[in-house]
Parts: structure tokens; C-alpha cells; sequence
């Protein structure tokens, strides 16, 4: 079997609609192709000529699964722009929002989509007939997630409360309290996810990665920070454009993110956050992840799921910190006048850096946007992935490998439908 | 709550919208009745929490099918099961495993049906379709004699 092609034309549990060309000749892969098919949607077009208050809740309907994560990169940048600073118990707030996106996110991919890739299974519907209890606690954390972003955001897809300066309406503490007694029982959840997923068989497969990711010294990345990576880029937010372009191939239509000084690729997400932030992960994290048998690094794209199932844990941790502070504020938002500016915004989704740069004019109306999710930036990094992976396991039958491969693409937790701007796989192997 | 009725689907996609123009209709015709109505973009697993305390629920979305666009589906999801394929979905995870992840887990209501309306055009920014705005009515109809029937 020394030349073959692997073809996957629609890649299955993963966000959205794409496939997976790989051709292999004479034992080496000639041509990895992750190709997004899914139609471009043109957010970036419709937003001028809309008025700069309308960006949460447009940029909101970018994807389903992690809504928030757009929301707040859209709201930093124009606040960036407008000279205004977000604190206090709004800032809290907005982390605990994130916190309850990361949950929702994290846990759908760990249970439903990628926990079946290890355990043997087609789905998580097979995989539940077996193992009812461990999908029931999956469920558990989601709702909990679910009703964080509920209450926060107006409702759990799509929020609706999020505005330029901080929210329409925010919770009373009775309201958060109620929601940090259910949050607690999750939490203990959390922690037997973590100790789960360690224990899954996973392929020695370490690489070496550019990792990148926001930093801010005093707290793990949601909404602020620097943009560092691990081959010593140390950024403003708004340094972004000097240092990333966005460029076409002929295969996806999402644009590939590639570092512009030299074209090569990067990794955003949990894997990268995680090697970049460890001393800001609380204290209760890294004592988790130091039992389960991680050190402060780890650079096995395979055993993401256990750092993605540490970031849930996380979440749970620092939500309940914010609960326990929290104080209600007198103002839901701060006032803020438009001008025309331009401002830049970059936070960390459930799958990696998103960033936003809006241009507006002084009544606000904006005449340029520039949005780049985190999946677009990790399609480079996927191909080589793959590049790398196949090679070592060609003595796999066509069906095995096809299967792995898909696995090493749900490593990433692509969202195909953000990055549209994903996975049908074709080995091409003669 | 004893009855609940779910729309589902993007009102930016095209005919998608139909199962949510559906309850919107349905809505006025219950205002003195204990039957609770909820739209929804479809993501599954909030799904499967917003009914598991409701003893019967009745679930209306755009589907695809190789039937002419308008044409109504009823499936009773105790006895039948959801083909994947029946639904336009961007999500990993849709309607059609949740019902069947819920069945294994034993959290489907006592009582679930599926209204479906084929679907023609499921394109982003697009309007509904020629054929489906007779078809809800007609649906409207159909649902709103089923639910009076069981007198809630």
C-alpha cells in the first residue's frame, strides 16, 4: 500500500461542511488538502454601513457554537476605538459569559464529537448505548454552560445582551448565586472528565508548533492581553495586521492565516493557551493537570481532549470565583459616544484567537471590518498535521487511516462554518 | 409545563425559517391554554434539557426531502425514528441524534412528534420559497387540531 488517496468527501462531527484530499506517493504525502466548501457568508461585506451598535448581535450569528467568543471580540474593538475601558464588575461579567461559552463548546466536542474517536465508536449515540452515564454527565456540564450564557446573555444560542460598553441588563447577586449552586455539582464533573479522557490511549505524535495565543500576566486568556507565541512574538492587539495576512488557495474557501514575515504557519486553541498561560491557570487546575500526569507542557495534538477537558474545569473554577465576588453594578453599560476611529479586539474562543478590526465614522456608521476566526488560522497547521501523521501509519488500512486522519482534523475542533470563510477526506494513493 | 412546542431553524437561511413562522402562527390560536411555545436554532443538546421535564412536546422544522418543496412529514419519534438526512444543519450535532441519543438515555418525553415541511432553498440571506407559505397554514392548521384534541 504505498501510494493510495484518502478521500473523505464530508467530514463528520465537526462544525460545518468541508472535506479531506491526501495524496500519497511512493510512501511520501505528496498533497494534504483540508478543503472548506462551505459557502463564504460575507459578514465582513454586511456590516458597513451599519451602525457600530449592532455588531454583537450581528457578529453573534457567525456560528452557534460559540457566538460569545465573536460577540466579545466585536465589543473590545469598538471600545478600543471609542477610547473606552470596560471594568469591574462588567469586565467580571463578561469573563463569566466566556466562561459559560467555553463550557458549552468544550464539553459538545469532548462527549459528542471527539470522545468517540478514542473510545472506537461512530458516534456519540453508539458510544452512549455502552457508556449511558458518562454521556449523562457530558449533558450536565453543557446545561450548566447553557445556563450560565442564559442568564448572562438573554439566552444560550445567539446572546442577546451584550452590548458596545457592557450589557442591556445585568443579574442581580441572588440571580448568581442560584447559578453558582448548579455550577458546583458541575465542577465535580469536570473533574472526573479530566481523569477520563487521561486515561484514553493516545498516538505518540508530538510536534513542534508555533503556538499563539492572547497572554495577560494576572489571568488565563478570555477578553485581554498581549498576543505572544512561543517563537517570541510579543504584540499589541493592534499590531495584528503587521504581523498576520490572510491567503487564498484555490482548495477552502476560508483564507489561510499564515505569519506574514515568512509565510509560515501557527496554532491557536486550548493546546497553544495552555502552553503559553500555564502559570495563570488557578491553582486547582494545575494540581489537576499535574495528577492526570501533564507537565506544564504538552505537545501532542492527540491529547488536546485532556486539555480542553482541564479549560471546562477551569472555567467552572473561575466562574464561581466571579460569582462569589460579585457585587451588582449600579450602571449595566458605560455611555459611549461614537467618533470616528478605528479599534482592534482579540479574545480567546473555545477554538482559538479570534480577532476583530472595525473602522467607524463619527456617527458611528462602519465603513470597514475585518473578522478572523480561529479555525482559518489553524487550516495550515491541520494540513501539516496530517503531512506528518500519515507517513507513520501507511501500514494502516485504508479504512483505519481514514478514520485517524479524521481524528487528527477533529483534534482542532474546527468550526467550518466560522472559518467560511469542513470534512469530506480523499486519499490519493497509486 | 405540560405541553411544549418547538420551533426550530434559522430565520436567515431560506426556507429554514419555516418552523418557526409555524409556532408564530400557532402561538395566538393557545393564549388561554397551558401550551408553552419555543423558538430555536436547533442545537441539540439544549434541546434535549428544554423537553426533558415536559411529558409531551411537538417539534416543527424545515427538512430536506426528495419530495416536492411544502410537502408536510408527521413522524411519532416514539415509534419512528429521524433520518440524519432529513435536516440542513451547519451543527455536528443535530435534531436527529439528539432524539435518538434521548432515546437511549431514556429522556424522551412520553409523547413526541416531529412535524417536518420540505424545504427548497436553505441558502443564507434568501427568502422563503414559493411553495411554503401554504404549506405552514396548512400545517398551522393540522398541529392546531392535533394539540386542541388532547385537551390542554
Amino acid at each position: 500500500m504505498s501510494d493510495k488517496t484518502i478521500k473523505v468527501d464530508y467530514l463528520a462531527r465537526v462544525e460545518g461542511e468541508g472535506g479531506l484530499y491526501i495524496k500519497v506517493r511512493n510512501e511520501k504525502v505528496e498533497e494534504v488538502q483540508l478543503k472548506i466548501f462551505e459557502p463564504p457568508r460575507f459578514f465582513e461585506a454586511f456590516l458597513r454601513g451599519r451602525q457600530f451598535t449592532d455588531v454583537p448581535d450581528i457578529t453573534a450569528r457567525i456560528c452557534g457554537i460559540c457566538p460569545v467568543a465573536y460577540q466579545m471580540s466585536a465589543v473590545h474593538a469598538m471600545e478600543d476605538g471609542l477610547g473606552v475601558k470596560v471594568e469591574g464588575q462588567l469586565r467580571e461579567l463578561r469573563r463569566l459569559l466566556y466562561c459559560g461559552e467555553w463550557i458549552e463548546s468544550h464539553t459538545l466536542h469532548v462527549y459528542m464529537l471527539h470522545a468517540p474517536d478514542f473510545l472506537g465508536y461512530q458516534s456519540s449515540i453508539h458510544m452512549a448505548k455502552d457508556f449511558p452515564d458518562i454521556v449523562k454527565n457530558g449533558l450536565q456540564m453543557k446545561k450548566a454552560g447553557n445556563d450560565i450564557v442564559k442568564l448572562i446573555g438573554g439566552r444560550e444560542i445567539h446572546p442577546i445582551n451584550v452590548k458596545v460598553g457592557g450589557f442591556y441588563k445585568v443579574p442581580t447577586k441572588k440571580e448568581l448565586l442560584a447559578l453558582g449552586e448548579k455550577l458546583k455539582a458541575a465542577r465535580d464533573t469536570a473533574i472526573e472528565t479530566v481523569k477520563w479522557v487521561a486515561k484514553f490511549n493516545f498516538f505518540d505524535f508530538e510536534q513542534k508548533y508555533n503556538y499563539v495565543s492572547l497572554h495577560h500576566d494576572q489571568e488565563y486568556p478570555f477578553n485581554e492581553g498581549r498576543i505572544i507565541s512561543s517563537d517570541g512574538l510579543n504584540i499589541a492587539i493592534n499590531e495584528y495586521d503587521e504581523h498576520f495576512i490572510e491567503q487564498h488557495v484555490e482548495h477552502s474557501n476560508a483564507l489561510h492565516s499564515v505569519l506574514t514575515k515568512d509565510r509560515s504557519n501557527y496554532f491557536v486553541g486550548p493546546l497553544a493557551r495552555y502552553n503559553l498561560n500555564f502559570d495563570q491557570l488557578s491553582q486547582a487546575t494545575k494540581e489537576l493537570a499535574f495528577e492526570v500526569g501533564l507537565s506544564r507542557n504538552c505537545n501532542n495534538p492527540f491529547q488536546r481532549i485532556i486539555i480542553r477537558s482541564l479549560e471546562i474545569f477551569y472555567a467552572f473554577d473561575e466562574a464561581l470565583r466571579i460569582i462569589q465576588q460579585y457585587e451588582m453594578p449600579e450602571m449595566a453599560a458605560v455611555k459611549i459616544e461614537p467618533k470616528a476611529s478605528t479599534g482592534y479586539g482579540c479574545t480567546e474562543a473555545p477554538r482559538g484567537t479570534i480577532y476583530h478590526r472595525y473602522q467607524i465614522d463619527d456617527e458611528g456608521l462602519i465603513l470597514d471590518a475585518k473578522i478572523v476566526p480561529p479555525t482559518s488560522q489553524n487550516q495550515r497547521t491541520i494540513e501539516r498535521d496530517l503531512q506528518e501523521f500519515v507517513p507513520k501509519y501507511l501500514s494502516m488500512t485504508e479504512e483505519q487511516l481514514t478514520w485517524h486522519c479524521e481524528h487528527a482534523v477533529r483534534n482542532y475542533d474546527p468550526c467550518i462554518s466560522c472559518a467560511t470563510h469542513f470534512l469530506k477526506l480523499t486519499l490519493d494513493k497509486q | 409545563m405540560s405541553l411544549l412546542v418547538i420551533g426550530l431553524g434559522n430565520e436567515f437561511r431560506g426556507d429554514d425559517i419555516a418552523g418557526l413562522l409555524v409556532v408564530r402562527k400557532l402561538k395566538p390560536l393557545f393564549a388561554n391554554h397551558k401550551v408553552k411555545f419555543y423558538e430555536h436554532s436547533g442545537e441539540a443538546s439544549f434541546l434535549m434539557s428544554l423537553w426533558s421535564e415536559t411529558p409531551t412536546v411537538f417539534l416543527v422544522d424545515a427538512v430536506f426531502s426528495q419530495d416536492p418543496a411544502g410537502t408536510i412529514h408527521r413522524f411519532d419519534l416514539q415509534q419512528q425514528t429521524l433520518a440524519t438526512e432529513l435536516f440542513y444543519s451547519t451543527h455536528a450535532f443535530n435534531l436527529a441524534e439528539a432524539i435518538e441519543l434521548a432515546r437511549i438515555l431514556n429522556q424522551l418525553p412520553k409523547k413526541i412528534i416531529f412535524y417536518g415541511i420540505t424545504g427548497n432553498n436553505f441558502q443564507i440571506g434568501t427568502k422563503l420559497s414559493a411553495e411554503m407559505p401554504r404549506a405552514i397554514d396548512e400545517l398551522v392548521e393540522q398541529m392546531f387540531e392535533e394539540i386542541e384534541s388532547l385537551n390542554f
